[in-house]
Protein backbone atom coordinates (compact mmCIF):
# COMPACT_ATOMS: atom_id res chain seq x y z
CA UNK A 1 0.00 0.00 0.00
CA UNK A 2 3.16 2.09 1.03
CA UNK A 3 5.13 1.64 -2.45
CA UNK A 4 1.64 2.57 -3.82
CA UNK A 5 0.84 5.64 -2.21
CA UNK A 6 5.04 6.63 -2.98
CA UNK A 7 4.40 5.36 -6.27
CA UNK A 8 1.19 8.26 -7.34
CA UNK A 9 2.94 10.73 -5.19
CA UNK A 10 5.63 11.02 -7.56
CA UNK A 11 3.98 10.28 -10.26
CA UNK A 12 2.12 13.48 -9.35
CA UNK A 13 5.32 15.25 -8.67
CA UNK A 14 6.57 14.03 -11.98
CA UNK A 15 3.21 15.63 -13.80
CA UNK A 16 4.19 18.74 -12.13
CA UNK A 17 7.34 19.54 -12.97
CA UNK A 18 6.83 18.13 -16.41
CA UNK A 19 3.48 20.67 -16.47
CA UNK A 20 5.70 23.56 -14.96
CA UNK A 21 8.63 23.07 -17.30
CA UNK A 22 6.34 22.80 -20.45
CA UNK A 23 4.65 25.93 -19.27
CA UNK A 24 8.17 27.90 -19.37
CA UNK A 25 8.75 26.81 -22.80
CA UNK A 26 7.70 29.21 -24.86
CA UNK A 27 8.99 31.97 -22.49
CA UNK A 28 12.76 30.42 -23.02
CA UNK A 29 12.19 30.23 -26.42
CA UNK A 30 10.91 33.87 -26.88
CA UNK A 31 13.88 34.87 -24.42
CA UNK A 32 16.61 32.89 -26.65
CA UNK A 33 14.83 34.56 -29.80
CA UNK A 34 15.34 38.31 -28.24
CA UNK A 35 19.13 37.63 -27.24
CA UNK A 36 19.90 36.24 -30.79
CA UNK A 37 17.95 39.51 -31.76
CA UNK A 38 19.92 42.02 -29.66
CA UNK A 39 22.77 41.11 -31.65
CA UNK A 40 21.27 43.09 -34.72
CA UNK A 41 22.65 46.40 -35.40
CA UNK A 42 20.47 48.85 -33.63
CA UNK A 43 18.30 50.27 -36.65
CA UNK A 44 17.25 46.57 -37.72
CA UNK A 45 16.85 44.92 -34.23
CA UNK A 46 13.07 45.86 -33.50
CA UNK A 47 12.01 44.23 -37.17
CA UNK A 48 14.13 40.90 -36.61
CA UNK A 49 12.36 40.80 -33.03
CA UNK A 50 8.74 40.81 -34.38
CA UNK A 51 9.73 38.91 -37.31
CA UNK A 52 11.07 36.38 -35.02
CA UNK A 53 8.44 36.11 -32.83
CA UNK A 54 5.97 35.59 -35.61
CA UNK A 55 8.02 32.82 -36.65
CA UNK A 56 7.83 31.10 -33.26
CA UNK A 57 3.65 31.77 -32.71
CA UNK A 58 3.41 29.96 -35.80
CA UNK A 59 4.96 26.69 -34.50
CA UNK A 60 1.86 25.39 -32.48
CA UNK A 61 3.91 23.00 -29.81
CA UNK A 62 5.79 24.66 -27.18
CA UNK A 63 8.52 21.94 -27.60
CA UNK A 64 8.83 22.65 -31.00
CA UNK A 65 9.26 26.37 -30.38
CA UNK A 66 12.19 26.09 -27.77
CA UNK A 67 14.12 23.34 -30.30
CA UNK A 68 13.39 25.77 -33.11
CA UNK A 69 14.82 29.01 -30.96
CA UNK A 70 17.60 26.52 -29.91
CA UNK A 71 18.66 25.84 -33.62
CA UNK A 72 17.90 28.80 -35.23
CA UNK A 73 18.52 31.81 -33.03
CA UNK A 74 22.20 32.08 -32.40
CA UNK A 75 24.60 35.32 -32.22
CA UNK A 76 26.32 33.71 -35.49
CA UNK A 77 22.88 34.17 -37.33
CA UNK A 78 22.93 37.46 -36.03
CA UNK A 79 26.38 38.52 -37.04
CA UNK A 80 25.70 37.05 -40.80
CA UNK A 81 22.54 39.61 -41.12
CA UNK A 82 25.23 42.48 -39.58
CA UNK A 83 27.20 41.35 -42.41
CA UNK A 84 24.65 41.90 -45.30
CA UNK A 85 24.22 45.33 -43.90
CA UNK A 86 27.89 46.46 -43.66
CA UNK A 87 28.19 45.05 -47.00
CA UNK A 88 25.17 47.32 -48.68
CA UNK A 89 26.58 50.21 -46.45
CA UNK A 90 29.81 49.90 -48.60
CA UNK A 91 28.09 48.95 -51.62
CA UNK A 92 26.22 52.50 -51.26
CA UNK A 93 29.78 54.37 -51.00
CA UNK A 94 30.72 52.02 -54.54
CA UNK A 95 27.82 53.71 -56.26
CA UNK A 96 28.29 57.10 -54.93
CA UNK A 97 32.22 57.07 -56.35
CA UNK A 98 31.14 55.47 -58.98
CA UNK A 99 28.87 58.35 -59.86
CA UNK A 100 30.86 60.96 -58.92
CA UNK A 101 33.86 59.22 -61.16
CA UNK A 102 31.47 59.13 -63.98
CA UNK A 103 30.50 62.67 -63.61
CA UNK A 104 33.99 64.09 -62.73
CA UNK A 105 35.46 62.17 -65.94
CA UNK A 106 32.91 63.80 -68.00
CA UNK A 107 33.27 67.37 -66.26
CA UNK A 108 36.90 67.10 -67.23
CA UNK A 109 36.95 66.28 -71.03
CA UNK A 110 34.33 69.39 -70.67
CA UNK A 111 37.17 71.65 -68.71
CA UNK A 112 39.75 70.48 -71.40
CA UNK A 113 37.61 71.50 -74.23
CA UNK A 114 36.93 75.22 -72.51
CA UNK A 115 40.45 75.59 -71.73
CA UNK A 116 41.22 74.94 -75.58
CA UNK A 117 39.07 77.27 -76.50
CA UNK A 118 40.24 80.27 -73.99
CA UNK A 119 43.90 79.66 -74.88
CA UNK A 120 43.11 79.89 -78.56
CA UNK A 121 40.88 83.21 -78.24
CA UNK A 122 41.37 86.79 -76.81
CA UNK A 123 38.42 86.36 -74.38
CA UNK A 124 36.51 89.54 -71.92
CA UNK A 125 37.77 89.35 -68.45
CA UNK A 126 34.25 88.15 -67.31
CA UNK A 127 34.59 85.44 -69.92
CA UNK A 128 37.76 84.48 -67.79
CA UNK A 129 36.75 85.00 -64.35
CA UNK A 130 33.69 82.65 -64.84
CA UNK A 131 36.10 80.40 -66.64
CA UNK A 132 37.87 80.30 -63.05
CA UNK A 133 34.86 80.38 -60.81
CA UNK A 134 34.38 76.50 -62.80
CA UNK A 135 38.11 75.91 -62.27
CA UNK A 136 37.78 76.05 -59.23
CA UNK A 137 34.35 74.58 -58.59
CA UNK A 138 35.98 71.69 -60.78
CA UNK A 139 39.07 71.50 -58.22
CA UNK A 140 36.23 71.51 -55.11
CA UNK A 141 34.34 68.89 -56.84
CA UNK A 142 37.54 66.69 -57.21
CA UNK A 143 38.09 66.91 -53.20
CA UNK A 144 34.75 65.68 -52.30
CA UNK A 145 35.63 62.91 -54.56
CA UNK A 146 39.07 62.18 -52.66
CA UNK A 147 37.17 62.91 -49.53
CA UNK A 148 34.46 60.21 -50.51
CA UNK A 149 37.25 58.00 -51.34
CA UNK A 150 38.83 57.87 -48.36
CA UNK A 151 35.50 57.76 -46.31
CA UNK A 152 34.66 54.71 -48.24
CA UNK A 153 38.62 52.94 -47.80
CA UNK A 154 38.45 53.93 -44.04
CA UNK A 155 34.87 52.22 -43.21
CA UNK A 156 36.02 49.03 -45.50
CA UNK A 157 39.20 48.93 -43.35
CA UNK A 158 37.07 48.74 -40.32
CA UNK A 159 34.52 46.46 -41.79
CA UNK A 160 36.45 43.46 -41.04
CA UNK A 161 36.43 44.34 -37.60
CA UNK A 162 33.04 44.81 -37.28
CA UNK A 163 32.43 41.37 -35.20
CA UNK A 164 30.33 42.27 -32.61
CA UNK A 165 26.82 44.46 -32.11
CA UNK A 166 28.52 47.15 -30.42
CA UNK A 167 31.08 47.33 -33.00
CA UNK A 168 28.68 46.75 -35.77
CA UNK A 169 26.56 49.87 -34.16
CA UNK A 170 29.67 52.04 -33.76
CA UNK A 171 30.34 51.14 -37.57
CA UNK A 172 27.14 52.11 -38.67
CA UNK A 173 27.22 55.19 -37.16
CA UNK A 174 30.40 55.91 -38.60
CA UNK A 175 29.21 55.32 -41.49
CA UNK A 176 26.38 56.76 -41.10
CA UNK A 177 28.19 60.29 -40.12
CA UNK A 178 30.70 59.84 -43.42
CA UNK A 179 27.57 59.80 -45.50
CA UNK A 180 26.04 63.22 -43.53
CA UNK A 181 29.83 64.05 -44.38
CA UNK A 182 29.62 64.28 -47.83
CA UNK A 183 25.73 65.20 -48.20
CA UNK A 184 26.89 68.54 -46.01
CA UNK A 185 29.78 68.77 -48.53
CA UNK A 186 27.15 68.41 -51.91
CA UNK A 187 24.87 71.16 -50.11
CA UNK A 188 27.54 73.48 -49.67
CA UNK A 189 28.79 73.29 -53.11
CA UNK A 190 24.81 73.44 -54.20
CA UNK A 191 24.26 76.52 -51.94
CA UNK A 192 27.46 78.00 -53.50
CA UNK A 193 26.49 77.58 -56.86
CA UNK A 194 23.11 79.44 -56.14
CA UNK A 195 24.14 82.07 -53.88
CA UNK A 196 28.07 82.76 -54.84
CA UNK A 197 28.28 85.94 -52.94
CA UNK A 198 27.10 84.87 -49.69
CA UNK A 199 29.02 81.84 -50.20
CA UNK A 200 32.24 83.95 -51.29
CA UNK A 201 31.48 86.21 -47.97
CA UNK A 202 30.77 83.78 -45.52
CA UNK A 203 31.91 80.12 -45.48
CA UNK A 204 35.10 80.47 -48.22
CA UNK A 205 34.03 77.51 -49.21
CA UNK A 206 33.66 75.88 -52.56
CA UNK A 207 34.01 79.85 -53.89
CA UNK A 208 32.40 79.46 -57.48
CA UNK B 1 19.50 49.29 -47.15
CA UNK B 2 21.68 49.98 -49.71
CA UNK B 3 21.18 47.96 -52.88
CA UNK B 4 24.00 45.34 -53.16
CA UNK B 5 25.87 43.58 -55.78
CA UNK B 6 23.61 40.12 -57.05
CA UNK B 7 24.21 37.58 -54.02
CA UNK B 8 26.23 34.61 -54.67
CA UNK B 9 24.21 31.56 -55.58
CA UNK B 10 24.23 28.59 -52.97
CA UNK B 11 22.60 25.90 -53.43
CA UNK B 12 20.19 26.46 -50.46
CA UNK B 13 19.71 30.32 -52.28
CA UNK B 14 18.49 28.92 -55.18
CA UNK B 15 15.88 26.35 -53.15
CA UNK B 16 14.64 29.86 -51.95
CA UNK B 17 14.66 31.01 -55.00
CA UNK B 18 12.76 28.49 -56.54
CA UNK B 19 10.19 29.29 -53.74
CA UNK B 20 9.63 32.25 -55.28
CA UNK B 21 10.02 31.80 -58.79
CA UNK B 22 7.19 28.69 -58.79
CA UNK B 23 4.64 31.59 -57.09
CA UNK B 24 5.96 35.06 -58.54
CA UNK B 25 2.91 37.37 -57.41
CA UNK B 26 2.78 35.28 -53.92
CA UNK B 27 4.27 37.15 -50.62
CA UNK B 28 5.50 34.51 -48.12
CA UNK B 29 6.95 35.07 -44.37
CA UNK B 30 9.81 33.38 -43.04
CA UNK B 31 7.82 30.36 -41.84
CA UNK B 32 6.23 29.80 -45.02
CA UNK B 33 9.72 29.37 -46.97
CA UNK B 34 11.22 27.20 -43.97
CA UNK B 35 8.52 24.41 -44.05
CA UNK B 36 8.61 24.92 -47.71
CA UNK B 37 12.34 24.27 -48.59
CA UNK B 38 13.24 22.66 -44.92
CA UNK B 39 15.91 25.11 -44.39
CA UNK B 40 16.33 26.20 -40.79
CA UNK B 41 15.57 29.62 -40.13
CA UNK B 42 19.40 30.45 -39.10
CA UNK B 43 20.21 29.80 -42.40
CA UNK B 44 17.26 31.22 -44.50
CA UNK B 45 17.17 34.78 -42.70
CA UNK B 46 20.55 35.62 -43.60
CA UNK B 47 19.52 35.00 -47.49
CA UNK B 48 16.46 36.52 -47.55
CA UNK B 49 18.57 39.57 -45.99
CA UNK B 50 21.08 38.65 -48.72
CA UNK B 51 18.22 39.19 -51.44
CA UNK B 52 16.55 41.95 -50.46
CA UNK B 53 19.75 44.39 -50.40
CA UNK B 54 20.34 42.75 -53.74
CA UNK B 55 16.62 44.19 -54.65
CA UNK B 56 15.79 41.15 -55.78
CA UNK B 57 13.48 40.30 -53.07
CA UNK B 58 11.30 43.46 -51.36
CA UNK B 59 9.76 42.78 -47.73
CA UNK B 60 6.89 44.47 -45.63
CA UNK B 61 4.80 43.86 -42.95
CA UNK B 62 1.25 42.22 -43.41
CA UNK B 63 -0.90 44.74 -43.03
CA UNK B 64 -3.29 43.63 -40.14
CA UNK B 65 -2.83 45.22 -36.21
CA UNK B 66 -1.04 42.53 -34.13
CA UNK B 67 -3.00 43.30 -30.78
CA UNK B 68 -6.55 42.13 -33.21
CA UNK B 69 -4.91 39.51 -34.19
CA UNK B 70 -3.51 37.96 -30.96
CA UNK B 71 0.03 37.52 -32.50
CA UNK B 72 3.09 39.11 -34.29
CA UNK B 73 2.95 40.94 -37.65
CA UNK B 74 4.56 38.26 -39.93
CA UNK B 75 7.21 40.25 -42.29
CA UNK B 76 6.27 39.52 -45.89
CA UNK B 77 9.02 38.80 -48.50
CA UNK B 78 7.94 39.50 -52.23
CA UNK B 79 9.70 38.95 -55.41
CA UNK B 80 10.70 42.13 -57.34
CA UNK B 81 10.68 42.18 -61.04
CA UNK B 82 14.47 42.74 -61.00
CA UNK B 83 14.47 39.54 -58.77
CA UNK B 84 12.15 37.43 -61.22
CA UNK B 85 14.55 38.15 -64.08
CA UNK B 86 17.48 36.90 -61.88
CA UNK B 87 15.67 33.90 -60.32
CA UNK B 88 14.65 32.98 -63.99
CA UNK B 89 17.99 33.51 -65.35
CA UNK B 90 19.60 31.41 -62.53
CA UNK B 91 17.27 28.89 -62.52
CA UNK B 92 17.19 28.08 -66.15
CA UNK B 93 21.40 28.26 -66.22
CA UNK B 94 21.22 25.75 -64.12
CA UNK B 95 18.32 23.44 -65.84
CA UNK B 96 16.09 23.91 -62.82
CA UNK B 97 13.38 25.34 -64.65
CA UNK B 98 12.54 25.56 -68.69
CA UNK B 99 15.94 24.68 -70.97
CA UNK B 100 18.98 25.60 -70.16
CA UNK B 101 20.17 28.70 -71.43
CA UNK B 102 23.45 26.89 -73.55
CA UNK B 103 20.46 24.80 -75.03
CA UNK B 104 18.66 27.58 -76.09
Amino acid sequence: MGTVIVGVVIGLITGFAVMEAYAWFDAVALWLMHRAANHIIKDERERYREEWAADLSAIPSSLYKLAYAVINFRKSVAHEINAVFVAGALDLFDELLTDFDNNFNRLNSKMEKIRALFKRGNWPDELRNDLAALERGHYAFGLYVGKTLELKCRLEARASHVDSVASADAWFEEAECSLDEIIALLESVKFARENPEAANGETGQAKF
Amino acid sequence: MAKMRDPRLSHQSLQVLRVFFDEPKESFAGADIWRRTGILAGTLYPILARFEAAGWLDSDWEQLSASEAGRPRRRLYALTPKGYNKANEALAQLGIIGRPAWAQ
